[in-house]
């Protein structure tokens, strides 16, 4: 069911990779999503690849765990493997039927594209899984401070990230409870043409937006209580700080970068 | 319509190091028109129990038979099920949608295809069953309405459905006393004035002493006690034991019988209670 | 004794929404002193103005009318608003919306933040607001793994580690289960006995205001009633008109009046009327 999204969720833990600074972990995620784009050949993938394995391995995070979080975007990759394999011309053709062909080169795009996406997906959940929401958006905020000086609202920014994170869990039980509650009063949501299933939608989503209002309000009054007014003079328990660790982190994720841009000088 | 619950086991993220057992081989009866009430902590299995029984949640081995008809088989047809067995969520109330109640209520019967003025007969008798008169209330918005007529709206449009077992998980919770009598004394009056066979599950031990014809108590997935109401708070101690409350009447009965008062009888209401306080006081033991 | 909040002659009035002309009283005159250290008991159906009143005690609500004066303070006055909101802590009725964090302890630390308070100090407050509500073994989870007693438990330690005064209970328990009630009340009581915490407890549970050293009772937008628990539980058919129960040895006792047996109307406590019955067992005196 809907429980089962674990994308953006995080994972508890105390490992290396959950106890690295966060402006550190997102700027590798920065890093790592432009090495997977500018790879084009095989030998690159195997550096993003080794990288993101032993961060996997590290942190300790089960796959188990990662895996099903990859179920809700299994259809995408799917059709993108598909459209992919069809479109993408050049090459020894491999199969043809009528105007249908398959050609090397449509296999090999394909095979790229949907390892390009997996590893995306699973490299910027791993910031998610093992970065404390609270500590993510000090990231966020810290490295966006600079962008302060130009009219970037960058406390409020993080702050509401952090909200929606710490939201969403809260927000897919109640999808999936209110989705049990229409189910039982005889709701359709799986068959018909896509019409009747987008109207099937409307006794979900109308629910869960005013059960959302409504939440946004009474957290908005209980931080009030709790005497938040922005960002001014606010401190925080876990001030950030840059340790050793995290230079080995950041070493190792050059490694890989510059890995990838010899792999491609050279090839 | 009957009940058969045959060893049925359900675990939650198998396999992964938060496995948690929710059922551990249940197995219980509930017989036509029964009103039973299910009594547990949150985390005894109790939502879990009630969420197979419509086929929501599917056993991981075990078998939930309904009228002879197992929910399991790929013959059955679920809507069908679904449809016999109404089910209530915990706060109901969020799940209204439409800007009339009457237009909520029939989000179920319209599911099931009637034609409009069978919707409309499901509606005004639905609406009639959780007291809330069609001429005042049809047209308003449920949005506008309290706390407690929300969830009758809400109750109302399972109702509509014209299930033969109805289930409730907690239908009083987070109400006050007023709005909790008036759907305590909708379910009395809905079960007296049909035959749909009930099933409470509740926090409310008084409530439960007063309305329900048996009692099943889970305990930690599995059921610890059942029977009828004077029977399973008789043994007070045991329920005391794995915290949870008796009703007070019997409670005091109890504190009576510390003080060397033994009335020996099953006290459930505050009514039977005056009845045995009266007799002690007057001398007639 | 000292008043920690006065609330003189308050009226609150509002619109249903903006272009709605009818205004809906809230509040009707409400004048009530709550003194220092006590503990506090607000009772009432919902839509009679309970829950208005407590969000009128911090400054959340500003009256239409009257004024609402704490530690000195007055909550109309901007300046001293915050220095309101850190004396006067509030919990919730729902645990789930009132927490900011996905982690334990960095919700508790969020309040002590917005004070500007040195990190050490802190992480200090943190760890003794959680121990003091029995958290502190869970500081790391997220609250959606937590029970609903456990994380108002939460909740509750995120208001004391600001160190407030006085907290405002806006009906903690109405959605929790008999195990969550206990475990918060239980802490609520210890707030007020050893910690010496101002307590206001909005409630629709009769069981939980016996204990309280004042009972308010309300009704459509006035204070109906107000007095020490024994005093308040005799009028029972008033309170029974204002859409509330009585506590069971309350009824218990009123009911053996109605039939001509003698029991002392100053009984609420079902241990103080198992002892009177069995002293007079078998003695009962007709009125």
């Amino acid at each position: 069911m809907i429980r089962d999204i674990t994308l953006g969720q995080y994972y508890p833990g105390d490992s290396f990779i959950h106890r690295l600074d966060p402006r550190l972990k997102i700027i590798a995620v920065l890093v790592f999503i432009v090495a997977l784009f500018i790879t084009s050949e095989f030998y690159g993938f195997i550096f993003t690849a080794v990288y993101l394995a032993v961060v996997i391995i590290i942190s300790k995070v089960p796959p188990r765990f990662i895996l099903r979080g990859m179920k809700p975007v299994l259809l995408i990759l799917i059709c993108t493997f598909i459209i992919n394999i069809f479109v993408i011309k050049g090459g020894d053709v491999i199969f043809k039927l009528g105007f249908l062909s398959i050609e090397q080169n449509g296999i090999k795009m394909a095979v790229f594209l949907v390892t390009r996406l997996v590893m995306l997906i699973i490299g910027s959940s791993m910031l998610t899984f093992t970065t404390k929401p609270m500590m993510l958006t000090d990231g966020l905020e810290s490295l966006m401070n600079p962008l302060k000086k130009v009219g970037v609202p960058s406390h409020e920014l993080a702050m509401m990230m952090s909200i929606a994170l710490r939201f969403i869990p809260t927000l897919l039980e109640e999808t999936d409870k209110i989705m049990k509650a229409q189910l039982a009063r005889g709701a359709d949501f799986e068959t018909g043409s896509i019409v009747k299933r987008a109207k099937g939608l409307i006794p979900i989503l109308i629910p869960l937006f005013i059960s959302a209002f409504r939440r946004a309000d009474e957290l908005a009054m209980a931080m009030e209580a709790r005497c938040y007014r922005g960002g001014e003079n606010r401190t925080r328990m876990n001030a950030l700080k840059f340790s050793i660790r995290d230079l080995v982190a950041g070493a190792v994720t050059v490694l890989m970068a510059a890995g990838i841009v010899i792999t491609k000088i050279a090839m | 319509m009957s009940i058969n619950i045959e060893n049925l086991t359900h675990v939650y993220n198998r396999g992964l190091s938060y496995e948690t057992v929710a059922l551990n081989n249940v197995s219980f009866t509930i017989n036509d028109g029964e009103f039973v009430g299910i009594i547990g902590h949150t985390g005894s299995g109790k939502s879990t129990l009630i969420q197979h029984l419509n086929g929501i949640l599917k056993p991981d081995s075990g078998r939930v038979v309904i009228n002879g008809i197992d929910l399991g088989s790929k013959e059955t047809n679920m809507a069908e099920m679904r449809r016999k067995v109404g089910l209530v969520f915990q706060y109901p109330e969020y799940q209204l949608f439409e800007d009339t109640v009457a237009g909520d209520i029939a989000f179920g019967p319209g599911n099931l295809g009637l034609s409009p003025e069978e919707t409309e007969e499901r509606v005004r008798n639905a609406m009639r069953l959780v007291s809330l008169p069609y001429e005042s209330y049809a047209e308003r918005s449920p949005f506008d309405l309290s706390g407690g007529q929300k969830r009758r709206v809400a109750i109302a449009g399972v109702i509509a459905m014209n299930p033969e077992i109805l289930i409730l998980d907690e239908p009083t919770a987070g109400l006050d006393p007023r709005a909790h009598r008036e759907i305590v004394n909708m379910l009395t009056n809905l079960h007296k004035n049909s035959n749909i066979t009930i099933i409470l599950v509740s926090h409310n031990m008084e409530d439960m002493a007063e309305i329900a014809d048996r009692l099943i108590v889970m305990h930690k997935g599995e059921i610890f006690a059942q029977g009828a109401p004077e029977e399973v708070y008789y043994e007070r101690n045991r329920l005391l034991e794995i915290g949870l409350d008796v009703p007070q009447p019997m409670m005091f009965m109890s504190m009576l019988e510390k003080r060397g008062i033994d009335s020996h009888r099953s006290i459930l209401t505050i009514d039977e209670a005056a009845d045995e306080a009266e007799r002690i006081l007057r001398g007639k033991i | 004794m000292e008043n920690i909040i006065q609330i003189r002659d308050v009226t609150f009035d509002y619109h249903r929404n903006s272009e709605d002309e009818v205004t809906i009283r809230a509040l009707n005159h409400v004048s009530l002193d709550i003194e220092k250290g006590s503990f506090t008991a607000v009772i009432g159906v919902n839509g009679s103005g309970k829950s208005t009143l407590a969000k009128h005690l911090n400054g959340l609500v500003l009256p239409t009318e009257g004024e609402v004066v704490v530690c000195g303070f007055n909550t109309k006055d901007n300046e001293t608003l915050w220095e309101v909101r850190r004396k006067v802590g509030m919990v919730f009725q729902n645990p789930d919306n009132q927490m900011v964090s996905a982690v334990v302890e960095d919700d508790v630390a969020f309040g002590p933040e917005n004070l500007g308070i040195p990190p050490q100090e802190i992480r200090a407050r943190v760890d003794m607001a959680l121990q003091s509500v029995g958290m502190y073994d869970f500081r790391k989870k997220a609250p959606h793994m937590l029970s609903g007693g456990q994380k108002q438990r939460v909740a509750i330690a995120g208001v004391v580690a600001m160190l407030p005064e006085c907290i405002v209970f806006d009906e903690p328990t109405a959605m929790l289960d008999p195990r969550g009630r206990k475990e918060v009340l239980d802490i609520i009581h210890k707030l007020n006995k050893e910690d010496g915490k101002t307590i206001v407890l909005i409630t629709h549970f009769m069981d939980e205001v016996v204990d309280a050293d004042k009972v308010v009772v309300m009704d459509n937008g006035h204070i109906i009633m107000e007095g020490k628990p024994k005093e308040i539980f005799v009028r029972n058919e008033e309170l029974h008109k204002a859409g509330l129960d009585v506590p069971f040895a309350a009824e218990l006792g009123s009911r053996l009046r109605k039939r001509g047996i003698e029991i002392p109307d100053n009984i609420i406590f079902m241990e103080e009327l198992a002892d009177y019955i069995a002293e007079n067992a078998g003695s009962a005196k007709n009125l």
